[in-house]
């Protein structure tokens, strides 16, 4: 996390902690407050009744009420479920004749004011409410409650801009869903992602990592690499801009075959197609010897010793190589790495060759 | 989406927040304030401890002076011989009972004697007269006109009583005299108080038009326009326990009483079988 990013963190941390906190005080003391408005109003009024009621003179009851009052209410215990307020105490501030009606709780003083009918009038008893703050509960709940929002603000994905909007609306066109959409925008900037959505390479990367076969690391590892196609006989696999793919054991060998003509550019990688009644066994003998060295099938080791190299074996391994490829790269992909042809003019019939530079044509073992 | 989340969490925090911090008080307690207490000078007994048999409790029908009367015994000898401390109340008397009267709740009482006798019959077996007063004259009191008794005189005016019905003066007294001269419920605008002080403080503000009160009623600002209502109202008496049977103790009793003589004044007090004083 950026040095940046902790500070920001921080002062929301601490902002929220503020605010949460007077918050907090704030419903505190006046639900409080409320609580002994309404506790207040309830018995208070009865028992200046029955104080006063042979009284010829208000002054003299209330010095003796104020007394009393203030002892009883001299320590009030005060409970929350976050115990946010530690203790409080009710001071009786003063009682008066002929307050005015609608003023049970004094909004300019905070104070409780406690209202009862007399004769034709109101009276009011006023009180004051102070409570002592328990701060380590306070500021410990409250940067809990921070800690929290800010965890939940990092977790959640940040807002997409205009342009993201639209990239991620591109991606979701090729048929990438939203989540991984949302990884592959976190991913990389606006700017980074607006040249690669035309790659592609890398549109093929995102579906692969989308459809969980490989992690958005090694997408991104695809979409960086060379255009090149690598054979790797020993697995029998070719691993093309980066794409590994498997293919059976035998239109492998007739691809690597192709390759190596390919890259050593003898007849410029072309391959003419033997006739159709005259299989060619000079042609038959390299493609033995590689599928000899590296364990070619057998069965197709023998057929090519007993019968040379047929036209229709050719086709047939070329158009297995090509079904793979589209499978794995989809046509447009594919087609840089399959077969063109053309017509031998002399014999009329038709060669082909890899349609990639021999320069991009990888071979672990370049020569047989 | 993300802004959505935070808000839905920041509300929900919210709603934590204010169910979580919400305070309440545990309940109160709030003590009857018709009673004063002290202690007597050497006790080591909080007079407000509910030790009754301890304190010397008189029960009055006002708190005017409650507090001196109190100190004032709380210093006498014969009081500090028996007594912690002294309990000066004024309880609303319509809340006396005839298990007060029977179990002694208190040393001395200040209330008519009819009352009392309807209450307990043989009231004479647990207390003695400690002062007797000869009746006394209520008047009707305005400040707008003398009040003349009839009927038309009352119609629509405003006339303040107190609610409690044990009133002779502001209650009773002025209800009798209406009906004798023939003023009906509806006729006149009946005012009810919960107390003596809210009543006089009315009559002075305008509020009310009419009430009843003895001959010490006054005012400094503005003449007070008076007519007899009735002339031989019985006033209350104080009676205090036999067992309190010392001539000192009673005497020092009347003596803090007499703090109350201008509440009746004009009125003849007759102390009973306390001549030594």
């Amino acid at each position: 996390m950026s040095s940046r990013k902790m500070l920001c963190m921080a002062t929301g941390v601490l902002a929220i902690t503020l605010i949460a906190s007077v918050l907090s005080v704030l419903i505190a003391m006046t639900s409080a407050r409320l609580d002994i408005q309404a506790q207040l109003a309830d018995q208070l009024p009865e028992r200046l009744s029955e104080a006063m009621r042979y009284s010829f003179a208000d002054r003299e009851v209330f010095a003796h009420v104020n007394q009393q009052i203030s002892e009883d209410l001299a320590q009030v215990r005060i409970k929350g479920l976050l115990p946010v307020l530690e203790s409080c105490q009710i001071r009786l501030i003063r009682l008066t004749q002929h307050a005015p009606e609608n003023h049970a709780l004094s909004a300019d003083t905070g104070n409780i004011a406690v209202n009862w009918s007399r004769g034709r009038g109101i009276d009011q008893a006023e009180f004051a409410l102070d409570c002592q703050i328990n701060f380590p509960a306070l500021i410990g709940s409250h940067v809990a409650i921070a800690l929290m929002l800010m965890g939940i603000w990092c977790l959640l994905p940040a807002p997409l801009g205009t342009d993201q909007k639209r990239l991620s609306d591109v991606l979701l066109d090729h048929g990438i869903p939203a989540p991984a959409v949302q990884q592959i925008l976190q991913k990389t900037t606006p700017e980074q992602l607006q040249h690669l959505i035309e790659d592609p390479w890398f549109i093929l990367a995102m579906r692969k990592f989308a459809n969980a076969e490989i992690n958005l690391d090694s997408a991104f590892v695809i979409t960086a690499s060379a255009p090149t196609v690598s054979f790797f006989h020993s697995a029998h696999q070719v691993v093309i801009h980066g794409i590994t793919i498997i293919l059976p054991k035998t239109p492998y060998f007739y691809f690597a075959w192709y390759a190596l003509q390919r890259r050593q550019n003898t007849h410029e990688g072309w391959i003419l197609n033997p006739a159709v009644d005259r299989p060619d066994r000079r042609l038959a003998t390299t493609l033995i010897n590689l599928m000899e060295r590296f364990g070619g099938h057998q069965k197709a080791i023998n057929d090519l010793k007993e019968h040379g190299l047929r036209s229709k074996i050719l086709d047939q391994n070329r158009n297995k190589i090509k079904e793979e490829l589209v499978a794995a790269l989809g046509d447009e992909l594919a087609a840089g790495f399959l077969f063109e042809t053309e017509r031998d003019s002399r014999s009329s019939r038709y060669r082909y060759r890899l349609c990639c530079p021999p320069s991009n044509i990888l071979l672990d073992t370049p020569t047989i | 989406m993300r802004l959505a989340v935070l808000s839905g969490a920041g509300v929900v925090c919210l709603l934590i927040l204010f169910i979580v911090s919400r305070h309440s008080s545990s309940e109160l307690e709030l003590g009857h304030y018709y009673q004063h207490f002290c202690d007597t000078p050497g006790s080591n007994m909080p007079a407000a401890q509910p030790s009754n048999s301890k304190r010397l409790r008189l029960l009055l029908v006002t708190p005017a002076m409650a507090s001196d009367i109190a100190t004032l015994l709380c210093d006498r000898a014969s009081v500090r011989e028996q007594f912690s401390g002294v309990e000066v109340s004024w309880r609303p008397r319509m809340e006396l009972s005839a298990n007060d009267l029977v179990n002694e709740n208190y040393d001395v009482i200040w209330n008519r004697e009819h009352f009392l006798t309807g209450l307990l019959p043989d009231l004479h077996d647990y207390y003695d007269t400690l002062l007797h007063y000869d009746n006394y004259a209520v008047f009707w009191l305005s400040l707008q006109s003398t009040p003349v008794m009839t009927a038309e005189y009352f119609r629509g005016r405003r006339i303040g009583l107190l609610s409690d019905v044990s009133s002779h003066t502001h209650h009773l007294l002025p209800l009798r005299s209406l009906k004798a001269v023939n003023a009906h419920q509806g006729d006149f605008d009946p005012v009810f108080f919960d107390d003596t002080s809210a009543l006089y403080d009315s009559f002075y503000r305008g509020e009310i038009d009419l009430m009843t009160g003895g001959l010490s009623f006054a005012s400094e600002d503005q003449p007070v326009y008076r007519t007899l209502l009735d002339n031989s109202a019985t006033a209350a008496t104080f009676f205090i326990r036999k067992e309190l049977h010392r001539p000192q103790l009673r005497c020092d009793i009347i003596d803090a009483l007499e703090l109350l003589a201008p509440l009746w004044q004009g009125i003849e007090s007759h102390p009973h079988g306390s001549e030594a004083c």
